[in-house]
């Protein structure tokens, strides 16, 4: 197969086979004019409102009155922080540089000599011209193994050269054994100190490649996701290429209202914190370099949070980090309120600990105005979570004791006017950014606030979170034992509304307090419903996937005598097949056959008639 | 669910019914009763005055002290007076002072009370018919108290509802209402009651008893609804068991 230089590199498609790119479309919002009217509509509507509450003709009782403005404070301030942010986004990352790198990625010419046409995880990846290595992780710990396998198996076949390695936290034999079946690396550590951090701590030791990619055990990576993110790396101050978390199981009330809570940060603040250089590491879906890491000292181990802190430290050291809004894995929102609760304990736990530890504002710590800000926002983004317990206690002040927040005078006309200037217009916004504005998200923005109180006590008290969970072998515990706050509250909530339509009905009118409260009540009803719900929907989800996996296994027993994937590492199988092809690749990766104790996935058979499987098989 | 979670929740559920208990209690009460928007102390008080201008001589009374019926409050030395007594016509026979026959006219208090004002001073010309001082009659001091009542409670105000006045120092006496009057202001009425009690000693609660001071005066209205009879019940036992 001689290959001339003049003729084309390799046959085939050489960017990507999706054309164009379907999650580009996510970019296009960040980019439109209209965005900026209806962001700048908005501005306008959160001042008008906060000058309506802060005028003193309107203000009514203190008690209420207090609470409301606390609540409005954060919520403006973080309103119009977010808003400048997304603003200030409408800028592409991908320069030049990016798409020449990204054009000549591939070494066609190796490709091309080794008839790797129909293999892309296998082509090699040029930067500068200088081949680069890529190991990918895939932390597990004692999540099902179906959905492992699913992860492991779009890993594997990601376009371009790399390393796939399981470390499993959750020392399972069934994972390792899994890890043999499919050709990935397995790696078991004798202890778990530092968590992930510390799991990706230890995988780091063993390999070498100079950049990593992270993927948790149930974010299934795109075929794409190296050959849209490596390139940015020509760039050497470069430290990471974060890439959205989107979510493929947004089937119930919880998974969807954690979903979209989300989707705002993830299509329209993260890109707008590129321009600040603050794009942060969200801990799944993203490539490092790993001289970065090794500057900062690893991967940050002191918190749970360790990925917020990662990237901290990287920015202070001066590193460079990118957002690219393209979604090249797809994960699970968490569906239960036990997971939910856990998730969301354990973000504002993060971004409280920045506060109380490395205030951002701080002058002893090194990063630009840009940066402090940003960290400053996300450090007390959680605050916002807690908000609407305050709001929640202004109507039950006004039936029981006739506290009002504004004075009586205030007509409900001009109420509604600067009421629905903001959050009318942030509703709009909503729709213009989003396509439609999801109750699931109010819902689960309503009844959230115990989480975040649990972590701003815990974080200040500096203590543990410990759940009064019983029975850590029974695989589901009930959702209400994450949710008693949240019950109370309701049940005020439900006695309140008795009071207030009470008193309504004795004075022959209706009170916004009334209203105000029955919303309330439902609200908080819904997710109570959903969380008596849960336990049902829980136990026929659990059949279902037994059944799946049953169905998998049956599959591929019947399959075990077709084609393979390479057990062990995709090259050495290769090179026992090709032996043609050796000298060309000869030297290339040091790592090619790394023994290691740890990596207990041996290669098995090296069998001569072995044929790779096609790209379409492997999905 | 655990147990011990199961006791949290329990216990969780009881505090928020004591809450709700509580606060019902207090919207309960705030909705028999509605409190003044304005009210103070006022007296009955009649004025002292002669018929006859002249010269203060004499001050038999100070400020601020009381007063039986027939006390002598202050004299006035009166020519008109004399040339009067020397007409043939005399002077008139008056309850209210005593002449002597060199032109000395003496004003008296005509009801007991507290002489709580004195507006001519010792030496000094006052004219005729001109107020001298003014007397607060004995068990005369009500409270004026104006509320703003939404139609519903105003059909609950009853002839004689208890009335509580707040004093400054928050001390609290019981009181009746003695009269109402009302004009409707923006669909609300706009009623002023005049509030009596036994208990209105002028000079009373360290001087705080006594015309123009500022009060709180909280109106009593009926109860009604499903919650007063649950009330009246609760506050009688809380009686018998002493609280």
């Amino acid at each position: 197969m001689a290959f001339n230089r003049t003729q084309r590199p390799y046959r085939g498609p050489r960017r990507t086979e999706r054309e164009p790119l379907p999650n580009r479309v996510e970019n296009t919002a960040v980019h439109s004019p209209t965005l900026v009217l209806f962001v700048l509509m908005a501005t306008i509507g959160v001042l008008g409102y906060t000058w309506f509450l802060l005028n003193p003709d309107n203000r009514g009782d203190w008690l209420p009155y207090a609470l409301v403005i606390t609540a409005e404070f954060v919520l403006v301030t973080q309103a119009l922080v977010s808003m400048w942010t997304i603003l200030s986004g409408g800028r592409d990352p991908r320069d030049f540089s990016f798409h020449h790198a990204q054009e000549r990625l591939f070494d066609g010419e190796s490709v091309d000599e080794h008839n790797l046409e129909d293999h892309p995880q296998y082509w090699p990846m040029m930067l500068e011209e200088q081949p680069v290595g890529v190991d990918v992780f895939i932390t597990v710990y004692g999540e099902p193994v179906e959905k492992i396998r699913k992860t492991v198996v779009a890993a594997l076949a990601m376009r371009g050269e790399h390393t796939t390695w399981i470390l499993d936290d959750g020392r399972s034999d069934v994972v390792r054994d899994l890890a043999e079946e499919v050709g990935a690396r397995y790696v078991r550590r004798l202890s778990s100190n530092g968590a992930k951090a510390g799991n990706i701590n230890h995988a780091l030791t063993l390999s070498n490649g100079e950049y990593f990619a992270i993927f948790d055990a149930d974010f299934v990576p795109e075929p794409e996701f190296l050959y849209e993110t490596v390139p940015f790396f020509v760039d050497e101050k470069l430290a990471f290429v974060q890439t959205p978390q989107a979510y493929g199981n947004m089937h119930n009330l919880i998974s969807r209202g954690a979903g979209f809570m989300q989707s705002v940060f993830y299509r329209f603040i993260q890109p707008g914190r590129n321009r600040f250089n603050a794009a942060f590491c969200v801990g799944t879906n993203v490539i490092f370099r790993r001289t970065a890491i090794n500057d900062v000292g690893g991967m940050s181990t002191d918190s749970k949070s360790e990925d917020v802190w990662t990237s901290l430290r990287l920015h202070q050291a001066g590193w460079k980090s990118v957002y690219i809004a393209v979604t090249l894995a797809t994960g699970d929102a968490p569906e239960t309120i036990e997971d939910y609760t856990k998730q969301q304990l354990r973000w504002a736990s993060g971004g409280f600990e920045i506060l109380m530890q490395s205030n951002p504002l701080s002058p002893r710590v090194r990063l630009t105005a840009d940066q402090r800000l940003q960290y400053f926002v996300t450090a007390t983004h959680y605050l916002v979570g807690i908000t609407p317990l305050l709001l929640l206690m202004v109507p039950p002040l006004e039936i029981y004791f006739d506290l009002r927040p504004v004075n009586l005078t205030v007509t409900w006309l001009t109420w509604a006017l600067f009421y629905l200037g903001f959050y009318g217009l942030q509703i709009l916004l909503a729709f213009n950014t989003m396509g439609s504005f999801r109750l699931e998200t109010l819902v689960m923005a309503t009844v959230s606030f115990p989480i975040y109180i649990r972590a701003f006590i815990n974080v200040f008290a500096g203590r543990e979170q410990k759940w009064h969970v019983t029975g850590g072998s029974a695989k589901r515990s009930s959702p209400f034992n994450f949710i008693i706050p949240q019950v109370l509250v309701f049940l005020f909530l439900v006695l309140t509304s008795i009071v207030g339509v009470y008193k309504d009905y004795m004075h022959q009118t209706l009170t916004l307090a009334t209203g105000w409260n029955l919303t309330n009540t439902i609200v908080m009803g819904v997710f109570i419903i959903a969380a008596l719900r849960e336990p049902r929907a829980m136990r026929l989800a659990a059949s279902r996937n037994e059944a799946d996996a049953r169905d998998a296994e049956e599959e591929r027993e019947a399959s075990s005598g077709r084609a393979r994937l390479n057990p062990y590492f995709g090259r050495a199988e290769y090179l026992t097949v090709r032996p043609d092809a050796e000298p060309a690749l000869a030297g290339r990766r040091a790592d090619a056959d790394i023994p290691t104790a740890t990596a207990t996935a041996t290669a098995t058979a090296t069998d001569p008639t072995l044929t790779y499987p096609t790209r379409r098989s492997l999905k | 669910m655990t147990w011990s979670n199961r006791f949290r929740l329990l216990g969780g559920a009881l505090f928020v019914l004591i809450i709700v208990a509580a606060a019902t209690m207090v919207f309960t009460q705030r909705e028999g009763q509605v409190a003044s928007r304005t009210a103070s102390f006022e007296a009955v008080s009649y004025s002292v005055g002669s018929d006859y201008a002249g010269t203060v001589t004499e001050q038999f009374v100070e400020e601020g002290a009381a007063v039986a019926k027939g006390d002598k409050l202050l004299s006035v030395q009166s020519a008109t007076l004399l040339n009067a007594l020397k007409s043939t016509q005399g002077v008139p026979e008056n309850t209210a002072y005593i002449v002597a026959d060199d032109g000395t006219l003496t004003l008296i208090a005509t009801e007991p009370g507290i002489l709580s004002k004195v507006e001519a001073q010792v030496g000094g010309f006052v004219g005729a018919g001109q107020t001298l001082a003014t007397v607060e009659r004995d068990e005369s001091i009500f409270v004026l108290a104006d509320f703003i009542i939404d139609p519903y409670n105003f059909t609950r105000i009853e002839d004689g509802a208890r009335v509580e006045i707040v004093l400054p120092d928050h001390e609290r006496i019981e009181a009746t209402v003695a009269k109402k009057s009302v004009d409707t202001v923006d669909g609300n009425a706009n009623v002023q009651l005049e509030v009596t009690s036994k208990e209105f000693i002028v000079g009373d609660m360290d001087g705080l008893v006594a015309s123009g001071t500022p009060v709180t005066a909280i109106l009593h209205l009926r109860e009604e609804g499903p919650l007063a009879g649950i009330k009246d019940s609760l506050y009688r036992l809380l009686e018998q068991v002493g609280i």
